[in-house]
């Protein structure tokens, strides 16, 4: 049995006198696509949020690919390839589409001081040979930026201001982004609410191609209907702590997850 | 048998049990004697003048704190408003040989009806874009400020009024001044209060409390809002107005009396904490006293030889002490916990603070 | 016209704009590009011009006999023998940096209009230790007999001036190119990133704090620089110079000119220089009691227009440009 690529152990996490995380352990397993479900107030927002850094858990450890990622600050969380969608998106409004993918993910060639102190190190007359390669692999992104739009199916609003992107091309620009940061395993918070249904099938197509591909995918989702027929994994978080895993057909038939939602 | 550990826990949970500004005020009595220890008497005058300057600054901090609470951004032109209360007094006193009463009448008139001006022509419009009602105010500083020197040049002015001269406490050595000391407190206090029964004990008191807290909740349960934030802005300005007067009759009257002012009104409502008015009043309090008393402390240093700057450096002192608040407990003494700040911790430099991150 | 007059006529211009034009740029990168509120302009500029000024004149002002204008000699800090104008200028510039970052390591956290209060606090508390230290910067008594570039070789009025003008004029081309530049790079697009969203940009894998230092670091360096040639220019370096309005004036500019391009801060630079010549000239036609009042119907102007720029069109005359990627 392959070693679970994301641990989360006895996480808590308090907001004034609110648990909204309660000694919450769970585990996802490498190429999956497990679900995270649970009613409103359960702490799954809560509990990502947590897992990348951008809220510091109150107690409790995680654990990615083998290594404790507790207290890292978010950019550090995705140099290890762990990456986070948005429930409401949130692009980079005046800039691009194209721009927002580009600055996804770790630091892109060029983007660190280093990048150009390099330039100089060496004999004179490489340098505009490493400013080529600087240059090429600069291109190379754009390359991979643009393949990653076609991908979602953004590619003509390249050069578009996100700002001026409807609803659903922003949820669609959240995953490019996410996407553009080679990431080994992809957080995804409600990535098709408030989605029409043509463009939920095609982003769960995407989803399932980069999964058969070997990315790991969590997915906090509400829509019933696409976790149960799409996830092969399904956790349920209550009151900040799991309450039960499995199947889709033994969480359909659990009779503790059908009361947490009514009213537990 | 009591033994020493019991007895600090009996006066730990009494300390525990009194309300902030009470120790509040403790920390800063012994900070006077601590600094009288090494430096006499004169820490105990810079305090009395401090506790004066204070006062006003009260007058200036509170009017800021409700508006700051209400339109969430920082009025670069409120000091200002303290400087046309300052000119409604010049004008009735010197201009047109009224008794200065008068002035205490006009002046809060004047002034909120200029704040209500600023807020329908330039902060309705600016809703929901702090950093640009920010900048916008540093443009209507500059258009008042420089209006009043237009009309009446930037010359120092003063105000007929006669001053008694200060009065020695006893034996103590100390001197306090009728008016400038007993008028300032006398009106500061009266206005405090006043402020204190406004936001308690009436409707429009408890709206502005709403606002200040949710402002879309407030609306939703039916307040007007509107209405709420002019008469907001009408408070913050006959405050600013009679704080403009009572600095005309202690210090003097020019165009940049109340911009000088500003930086230390801001560090009241820091130090005291954004969205209490209450701590708005500590927080003058507060800086006044430590300016005066680091005036005092650098004086010293001047005469030991380490800085030049002697009293020059008073208002570093009372700056330094609001930077290092704001690093510390960015929230204030008495600021309400749903602020977004900035991180708790030097180390945690990018932590968001509850409910940043939807 | 004589050529002499027509050089201090464009000098006159010119230089003040040039300057401020290399003064908004470095407040351009902050606020318009990463924005940050950085209030602290003023102090940057004076630490750039005191240090290039101290380090200029050197210590032998400390011994100065009374120079041939009658002038008591005065005293302040400096290295025993005086540098050269570059290495001044260089270190100038690295001091203002260093400060820069000193000061934003603990408060870029803090959110903007507090960023604003507390670098304009700090400003404030420069300008006093400028202005009260006299053993450390001649204080109150203003340091004089700043040099100036080339001031061996050309030493007249305006061919001095005009010297200046030049080479004011070329340091602006480079600091632009620069600003350029660094802008279109990948940093700079992260800068951007961190100015929309500073969460989501941490979220997409950017150390926000260090981009922001980087940021500070180099738009202080160019406020430094701007620092010394001001001092440089005037020959004499005043403390309350580096008031608050000179950070409010830098940040008209920036806001004018078109915030996020730095083209824009040029443009407005000189437009803003425009205006304040434009009044200068004014008062040679105006009866007496105008004259007394132009400053201040000036500085009501500036104020109206910040208000209305803020109302109508925050972006300024020349809005940031979109990304067009490069044909590969």
């Amino acid at each position: 049995m392959t070693p679970p690529i994301l641990e989360v152990r006895d996480v808590v996490k308090t907001f004034g006198g609110i648990r909204a995380v309660d000694r919450c352990t769970l585990s996802v397993r490498p190429g999956t696509l497990t679900g995270l479900i649970g009613p409103n107030g359960a702490g799954k927002s809560t509990l990502f949020n947590a897992i990348v850094g951008l809220y510091a858990p109150d107690a409790g450890e995680i654990v990615f690919d083998g290594q404790p990622i507790t207290g890292l600050l978010p950019h550090e969380v995705v140099h290890r390839g762990l990456i986070k969608t948005f429930q409401i998106p949130r692009e980079f409004r005046n800039m691009t589409v194209l721009e927002n993918l580009l600055v996804s993910g770790p630091p892109a060639p060029g983007e660190r001081f280093l990048d150009y102190v390099r330039l100089f190190r060496g004999t004179p007359w490489t340098i505009p040979n490493r400013w080529k390669d600087l240059r090429g692999a600069q291109d190379a992104q754009q390359h991979r930026a643009e393949e990653v739009l076609a991908t979602v199916g953004l590619a003509q609003l390249r050069d578009e201001y996100a700002k001026n992107l409807s609803g659903g091309q922003k949820k669609l620009l959240e995953l490019a982004r996410v996407l553009m940061a080679r990431p080994k395993m992809v957080l995804l918070d409600e990535p098709v609410a408030g989605v029409n249904l043509t463009l939920t099938q095609k982003l769960l197509q995407v989803i399932e191609d980069l999964r058969q591909k070997g990315l790991t995918f969590f997915l906090i989702e509400h829509d019933m209907n696409v976790v149960m027929s799409r996830c092969e994994w399904i956790i349920v978080m209550h009151q900040g702590r799991t309450l039960t895993e499995g199947v889709a057909a033994e969480i359909k038939a659990n009779p503790a997850v059908v009361e947490s939602y009514l009213g537990g | 048998m009591m033994g020493l550990a019991g007895i600090w826990a009996r006066a730990s949970s009494l300390i525990g049990r009194l309300p902030t500004w009470s120790l509040v005020v403790l920390y800063l009595v012994a900070a006077i004697a601590w600094v009288g220890v090494f430096i006499g008497r004169l820490a105990w005058q810079a305090a009395i003048q401090g506790v004066v300057v204070g006062s006003i600054y009260v007058l200036g901090a509170s009017g800021l704190s409700l508006t700051y609470g209400i339109r969430k951004f920082a009025n670069f032109a409120h000091g200002d408003l303290m400087t046309v209360g300052a000119y409604v007094a010049f004008t009735l006193n010197v201009v047109a040989g009224q008794h200065i009463a008068w002035g205490f009448l006009l002046a809060p008139l004047v002034v909120a009806l200029v704040a209500i001006l600023l807020e329908l022509l330039v902060f309705r419009r600016l809703e929901g874009r702090p950093n640009a009602a920010l900048i916008a105010s540093v443009g209507i500083a500059l258009v008042i400020q420089n209006v009043i020197s237009a009309i009446f040049l930037p010359d120092v002015k003063n105000l007929n009024v006669s001053v008694p001269q200060d009065f020695s406490i006893g034996g103590t050595g100390l001197s306090f001044n009728a008016v400038k000391g007993g008028l300032t407190l006398a009106i500061s206090i009266t206005f405090i209060v006043l402020m204190h029964v406004m936001l308690q004990y009436t409707t429009l008191g408890k709206a502005m409390r709403a606002c200040a807290d949710d402002i879309d909740l407030a609306r939703t349960s039916g307040i007007n809002v509107r209405n709420v934030i002019l008469w907001t802005w009408v408070v913050a300005g006959s405050f600013a107005g009679i704080g403009g007067v009572m600095l005309a009759i202690i210090v003097n009257v020019y165009p940049y009396l109340g911009f000088f002012v500003l930086l230390f009104i801001f560090a009241a409502v820091i130090i005291g904490g954004i969205g209490s008015p209450y701590g708005a009043m500590l927080g003058g309090l507060l800086v006044g006293v430590i300016q005066k008393l680091s005036g005092v402390v650098f004086g010293e240093l001047k005469i030991a030889g380490a800085l030049e700057g002697g009293a020059a450096y008073e208002p570093a002192g009372a700056f330094l002490v609001m930077i290092i608040v704001l690093l510390i407990r960015p929230e204030g003494l008495m600021g309400t916990q749903r602020q977004r700040m900035g991180a708790r911790g030097f180390r945690l430099r990018l932590r968001w603070p509850k409910g940043a991150v939807r | 016209m004589s050529h002499e007059y027509v050089v201090l006529q464009l000098t006159n211009y010119v230089v003040p704009a040039t300057l401020l034009a290399i003064l908004a740029l470095g407040l351009n990168l902050q606020w318009g590009h990463t924005g940050l509120f950085n209030a602290g302009v003023a102090a940057y500029m004076g630490v750039g011009a005191y240090l290039f000024g101290m380090l200029t004149t050197g210590n032998f002002a400390a011994d100065f006999n009374i120079p041939p204008d009658g002038t008591p000699d005065w005293l302040h800090w400096g290295p025993a023998q005086p540098w050269d104008l570059i290495p001044a200028a260089l270190a100038a510039m690295v001091v203002a940096a260093v400060l820069g970052v000193l000061v934003a390591v603990p408060t870029l956290r803090l959110r903007a209009d507090y960023l604003a209060i507390a670098t304009l606090a700090f400003a404030e508390i420069v300008r006093l230790i400028l202005k009260n230290e006299r053993r450390l910067t001649g204080g109150d008594q203003t340091l004089a007999y700043i040099p100036r570039p080339f001031g061996g070789i050309v030493t007249e009025g305006w061919a001095s001036d005009g010297v200046f003008m030049l080479v004011a004029l070329a340091l602006l081309v480079v600091v632009l190119y620069a600003m350029l530049r660094l802008t279109a790079t990948p940093w700079g697009r992260a800068l951007k990133a961190v100015r929309e969203d500073e969460e989501a940009a941490e979220a997409m894998g950017k150390n926000a704090f260090v981009l922001k230092l980087g940021s500070i670091a180099i738009g202080c360096a160019v406020m430094g620089l701007a620092g010394a040639l001001t001092v440089s220019f005037q020959k004499v370096a005043i403390p309350d110079q580096f008031v608050p309005f000179t950070t409010f004036t830098a940040y008209v500019v920036v806001i004018l000119g078109g915030s996020g391009n730095p083209k824009g801060a040029v443009l407005g630079a000189y437009v803003f220089a425009l205006f304040g010549w434009a009044t200068q000239q004014a008062k040679a036609y105006l009866p007496d009691a105008f004259t007394l009042r132009i400053d201040f119907v000036n500085q009501i102007v500036i104020g109206l227009m910040l208000i209305l720029i803020m109302i109508f069109r925050p972006e300024g005359m020349m809005p940031e440009e979109r990304y067009v990627p490069r044909r590969r």
